[in-house]
């Protein structure tokens, strides 16, 4: 009576291993595309990540530049600009280049122009007199100064052996 | 007429060879299918795992990024319009301190000849940087010779008229492109 049983319960085991199997093949199945679609989002985000990362990072160094901007732009208003006291100075610094090269001067007006709120632009309109090589003399001292402080227009007028310019001076002070 | 012979007490036949190749196919399948599987949930899993590891390490990145950078961007985007009209002034300045009359006055030294005079002339320190003039000549043989030794910087020849015995000439020149 046992001996038709044997080969049953080794068909039912077999059976049973198969499906077993095959269930297991089937989750991989389902399974995979599942890890692999979220494994494309992961790299997705890693990937947009790491685009925002760049981006931040190109505007750091751009921050960065823009602070080493601002420090020379101190400099540059220490170095180059004259300060408000240095108004007079400046004045008789003119006075004196004009004598030292037998200049006259006849007539001088200003104008005042704040450029933004760290900038005040002055504007002397003269008037000059004396000989083009004295005239030059002066226009090449003034280029020489190593602040801003330069000429907008010169106008020369050829009158009675002499020559008479009309200069534009431009001086910057920091405020 | 063939004869039908069941017999339904008969037991099947039981046949040990058919049995172990059947055993044995369904473990050959069986195995196939399971390591199939396992490789591929396996090759699924690394990859996985991969993609989630690089998109930590991206985000523990671009969290770290943004923390220490905050500051810098915020002094930056409070600054920069600010900073932009200094840098656009100090620029301007630069460029009008870069112009040089002299070099200007040089220029007009070497290229007027003998025979004519400056009555007036007016620079601009602008980007334009047209040079004009009034020009006096003893000929109309010297006015020549001079508009041909200015021709090659772009001289434009708005009027002429006669002043005693002089030649008058009202002139336009760009140094700059010659």
């Amino acid at each position: 009576m046992n001996k038709p049983r044997k080969p049953v319960f080794i068909l039912i085991s077999l059976a049973g291993v198969f499906f077993f199997a095959l269930i297991v093949f089937l989750l991989s199945l389902t399974l995979s595309p599942i890890l692999r679609q979220t494994g494309l989002k992961a790299q997705e985000n890693a990937s947009r990540w790491h685009d925002q990362e760049k981006k931040i990072s190109q505007e750091t160094a751009l921050a960065e530049q823009w602070q080493n901007a601002g420090n020379e732009l101190q400099d540059f208003q220490k170095n180059y600009l004259y300060r408000d006291d240095e108004f007079t100075s400046f004045r008789r610094y003119i006075v004196k280049l004009l004598q030292q090269n037998s200049l006259h001067m006849t007539k001088m007006d200003f104008k005042n122009t704040l450029l933004d709120q760290t900038v005040e632009r002055i504007t002397f309109n003269l008037t000059v007199r004396g000989s083009y090589h004295d005239c030059k003399s002066f226009f090449q001292a003034i280029e020489t100064i190593n602040k801003m402080v330069f000429f907008s227009q010169l106008v020369f007028l050829a009158e009675e052996g002499e020559t008479s310019v009309q200069c534009q001076l431009e001086v910057h002070f920091a405020r | 007429m063939n004869r039908i012979n069941l017999n339904l007490a008969a037991k099947p036949r039981f046949r040990p060879g058919r049995l172990l190749c059947c055993a044995l196919l369904t473990i050959a399948v069986s195995v196939l299918f399971t390591s199939t599987a396992v490789s591929k949930f396996s090759n699924s899993l690394s990859e996985y795992s991969k993609w989630r590891q690089l998109e930590k390490e991206s985000r523990q990145s671009l969290q770290r990024i943004q923390a220490s950078s905050a500051p810098l961007r915020r002094t930056l985007s409070g600054n920069r319009k600010k900073w932009d009209n200094q840098v656009q002034i100090a620029n301007n300045l630069i460029d009008g301190k870069k112009f040089s009359f002299i070099k200007q006055l040089d220029f007009l030294e070497e290229i007027l000849i003998d025979g004519t005079w400056l009555q007036r002339l007016t620079l601009k320190n602008d980007k334009n940087r047209r040079i004009n003039l009034v020009l006096s000549a003893d000929s109309f043989e010297s006015l020549l010779r001079q508009y041909e030794k200015m021709l090659p910087f772009e001289l434009v020849i708005r009027a002429e008229s006669e002043k005693g015995n002089l030649l008058q000439a009202d002139l336009a020149l760009s140094p700059e492109n010659e």
